[in-house]
């Protein structure tokens, strides 16, 4: 074969193969470009909730991750679906599951994946589809999922992984206070002076006799123990002189007074043994009145001595003590419990007086109680002759002494509004005491005179100030009243006066202790009859909002007068007891306004008082427990509410800056939580098992710096801060 | 036999090879200039919708297609045979990218082309006409940059078989 024909056929050869095979190289140029659908996250919920994306494998992995509180149903619209380009639809499907809980994510309301499904329809993408995920559980969960989307005949898949994690308690904080007692017996407030006359200092002599022979004079020879001070009457009298004033201040005359005495024979017929008291009844320092109590068997008219003494003559009343001779050649005790209806003793005689005779004792150890009103207690009193407020040394339902309330009625033209008469005794309390929950008691005994017409009324009145300025504003009054059928008894304001400065009529009170007050500011309490004689007990326990600044102890008389201590009414009252709780709040806690406290179980804070602590680091939900009328709420700088919920007993409306939203009235309500988030203020109201009840978004610009409490009066139990 | 004819019957069997050789390259050069009409064949794909690739001829075919980085995009694929007759086809990955991290042609329970580490060839036979159905599953890194065109090439090989 030629060259020519063995290349033809070569040539040949190689066309046949070329006949029967085919190159082809097929080159795709692919175009990588935006994703299908764009992924982002509700920043707002940051950092509650994060979205972020990385590459594993090649693949482009879209993380979504939230915390929830343990135990608690949690849901959220993490993010957003948005296409890049028209007609997409999604889907997810579910790859790996680790860890427990109950939990379903939704893709444009279509749930995709729970934990017990694991996948969903496609979804038509459209602009903000909402990627909502509810969990409840107690331990981290994490699912890795298929995120299908699709166009037409193109599908493009990407990873998505969620992962939820509890959160952690940072900071929990409960409240508690024992219960504390403020007691006031009344006997911290008389003081006893003595003297067994050690020289004759105090004293000043006086005699007179009609043939000479009495005597008056320091005995250094006798006494008990010696010295002692000797007088003698005979036919006349022996005085001996003892400046009140000038020995202890002067003696209030309601109080008591004791002297020991000796007589050396038996006081017969015409004698008389002596206490000459000198009673200044206007204050001016001189007496006005001399009170003489006397024994005597027969005489009725023992000497006055206040000319002698004193240089003028002033009524004289004689006060028959007994009529019988006390042993003989023994100390004994006289005793005069109360001197006088009112006054101020100023001076004492001790005397020895025998018209027609002789008679001779000595006097030793003289002991006075002088009492005076506690500081805390003003005294307010409007009424006849004695109406007063003074310590009793003598007299109380308990045991003496006692704060007294004497009143006769002011007027006896018949008409309540123009007679009646006030003793009125406030005792302000040495610092507000919670109003709430907060017992006062007092015992009080009874007495009224034998021609006291029964139109009388006894109370305990209880001051608030329920806004935090410190003035009472509201008056709780417990009363006992003691009215006779036809009369008609009185209440008066211990804490209110109309313009003029009297105080308010309260109400009326018929016999049946019916009152009803035309002004909201007063709470009457009826606590029962009262008769004379009698001891009660005067208690009511409060549940308002701020603080008892005072409570009045008060005797009010209606209607009719009479001189002296006729017609008039006495209560006396003892062992005045305030029980409440009140601590200071916590450490790391603030107050704004009076009254916040811790009380028993709780924080109490009351009165348009604010309790507030610095938010905690971290802390993405605030949990709280509280009842009552006030707000809950994250504060700004200057504590003004950024948002949060009010609550009036059941009923509750969210705050977000100057607007409300009403929730509605939520009885099984238990927990509130605040999360303060990246410009979203999240309020859930949760009842006892976590369930939401409502919930409200509120969108701030403020800079959160505080969480807190603002009564009303709001009784906070915990609060728990997590995240 | 004489060398004369032998010589003679030589020529005349090199010269009609020689023909055929000759009229086989122009029918190849006739072949690679246009796509053989072939009424079952689908149009060509446009981008978004999938991609038809013709085997049994010879040439340089092209496809545009869409793959957002990190996401495994998915195409409708068809293998279709253009050439006329039965061919064996043998499909195999010639280039792609480091950034791509996946080419895979899935047809029926088969799975071909570059998995990332290794590249895998597809055997099948088609008939003329015939039209083998498939995905491709394409997956560019999802760091790589976007906004990128990277071009991926695939060799087809096709023997006519009868």
């Amino acid at each position: 074969m030629s060259r020519a024909a063995a290349a033809l056929l070569l040539l040949g050869a190689v066309a046949l193969l070329a006949s029967l095979a085919f190159l082809n190289v097929a080159q795709t140029a692919v175009n990588a470009s935006l994703p299908p659908v764009s992924k982002r996250l509700n920043a707002s919920l940051a950092p509650l909730a994060g979205a972020w994306w990385d590459a594993a494998d090649g693949y482009n992995v879209t993380h979504y991750s939230m915390k929830f509180v343990p135990g608690w149903p949690e849901l959220y619209t993490v993010g957003m679906f948005a296409p890049t380009r028209a007609g997409w639809e999604a889907r997810l499907e579910k790859l790996a599951q680790v860890g427990t809980a109950t939990y379903a994510i939704a893709l444009g309301g279509v749930t995709q994946i729970t934990e017990s499904q694991g996948a969903g329809p496609y979804v038509a993408i459209g602009q903000n589809t909402p990627l909502d995920w509810y969990i409840y559980g107690s331990q981290r969960l994490s699912v890795l999922a298929y995120a299908w989307f699709r166009q037409g005949g193109i599908t493009a898949i990407q990873l998505m992984n969620f992962t939820a994690e509890p959160m952690a308690r940072l900071y929990s904080q409960t409240f508690s206070c024992p219960p504390s007692t403020h007691a006031d017996g009344f006997s911290d407030y008389c003081t006893t002076y003595a003297t067994g006359f050690p020289d004759a200092s105090l004293l000043k002599f006086y005699t007179w006799s009609a043939a000479g022979g009495s005597e008056a004079y320091l005995d250094e020879s006798f006494g008990n123990p010696k010295p002692s001070v000797y007088t003698e009457g005979k036919n006349g009298y022996g005085a001996a002189f003892v400046n009140l004033t000038r020995w202890i201040g002067g003696l209030p005359a309601t109080g008591n007074l004791t002297v020991q005495y000796y007589l050396q024979a038996a006081i017969t017929g015409g004698d008389y043994l002596q206490l000459n008291f000198f009673v200044d009844t206007d204050g001016d320092g001189r007496p006005d009145v001399e009170v003489v109590y006397y024994m005597s068997v027969r005489g009725r008219e023992p000497a006055c001595l206040s000319s002698a003494i004193y240089g003028y003559s002033i009524t004289c009343i004689s006060m028959l003590y007994s009529s019988q001779s006390p042993p003989i050649k023994t100390w004994l005790d006289w005793t005069v419990t109360k001197i006088y209806d009112y006054g101020t003793v100023v001076g004492l005689a001790l005397v020895t007086y025998s018209p027609n005779g002789d008679t001779k004792s000595w006097w030793d150890n003289l002991r006075a109680v002088k009492c005076m009103l506690p500081p805390a207690v003003s005294t307010y009193v409007r009424g006849w002759q004695y109406t007063q407020v003074y310590i009793s040394p003598s007299t109380s339902p308990t045991s003496p002494p006692s704060l007294a309330t004497e009143v006769d009625a002011y007027g006896s033209t018949g008409s309540v509004y123009a007679d009646w008469g006030a003793a009125v005794a406030r005792y302000s309390l040495p610092q507000p005491v919670p109003a709430y929950s907060t017992t006062v008691s007092v015992q009080g005994r009874y007495v009224r005179d034998s021609a006291d017409v029964q139109n009388n009324v006894a109370y305990v009145s209880i001051g608030v100030d329920t806004d935090g300025d410190g003035i009472v504003d509201r008056e709780y009054i417990v009363y006992r009243h003691d009215v006779a059928a036809g009369q008609t008894g009185v209440i008066v304001s211990a804490f209110f006066a109309d313009s003029s400065g009297s105080p308010l009529v309260v109400c009326t009170v018929d016999s049946s202790g019916a009152c009803t007050p035309g002004d909201s500011r007063f709470a009457v309490i009826n606590a029962g009859a009262m008769a004379t004689g009698n001891n009660y007990l005067w208690s009511y326990t409060l549940y308002e909002r701020g603080a008892v600044i005072a409570v009045a102890l008060a005797a009010a008389d209606a209607s009719g007068r009479a001189d002296g201590t006729a017609d008039d009414f006495w209560i006396y009252w003892d062992d005045l007891t305030v029980q409440y709780s009140a601590c200071p709040p916590p450490g790391g806690w603030g107050a704004s306004g009076k009254y916040v406290w811790q009380s028993y179980g709780y924080l109490l804070v009351s009165g348009s008082a604010a309790a507030y602590r610095t938010l905690v680091a971290n802390a993405l939900t605030y949990v709280a427990n509280f009842s009552g009328l006030g707000t809950y709420a994250v504060f700004d700088s200057s504590l003004s509410p950024i948002f949060g919920v009010s609550v009036n007993g059941s009923s509750f409306t969210a705050l977000c800056g100057p607007s409300s939203v009403p929730l509605g009235s939520l009885p099984s309500a238990v927990w509130v939580e605040l999360r303060p988030l990246n410009g979203l203020g999240d309020v859930i109201i949760r009842d006892q098992y976590g369930s939401v009840l409502a919930r409200h978004g509120c969108r701030y610009a403020a800079a959160p710096q505080y969480v807190g409490f603002r009564g009303g009066l709001l009784r906070v139990y915990n609060i728990t801060a997590l995240g | 036999m004489s060398e004369a004819r032998r010589g003679a019957g030589g020529r005349r069997r090199a010269a009609a090879l020689a023909v055929l050789g000759a009229a086989v390259i122009v029918a190849l050069l006739l072949s690679t200039a246009r796509a053989p009409a072939a009424a079952s064949l689908p149009p060509a794909a446009p981008e978004g919708t999938g991609a038809a690739v013709l085997v049994g001829l010879n040439g340089t075919q092209t496809f545009r297609l869409w793959a957002p980085p990190g996401h495994a995009a998915l195409w409708d694929v068809l293998f279709c045979n253009a050439a006329g007759a039965n061919v064996t086809v043998a499909v195999r990955p010639l280039s792609a990218p480091r950034e791509v991290r996946q080419f895979l042609f899935h047809v029926g329970d088969a799975s071909f082309g570059w998995d990332g580490r290794s590249a895998r060839e597809w055997h099948a036979a088609l008939a003329p006409g015939e039209c083998a159905r498939g995905a491709l599953e394409v997956l560019v890194d999802g760091r790589a940059p976007a906004n990128t065109v990277y071009v991926v090439a695939v060799e087809v090989v096709a023997w006519v078989s009868g």
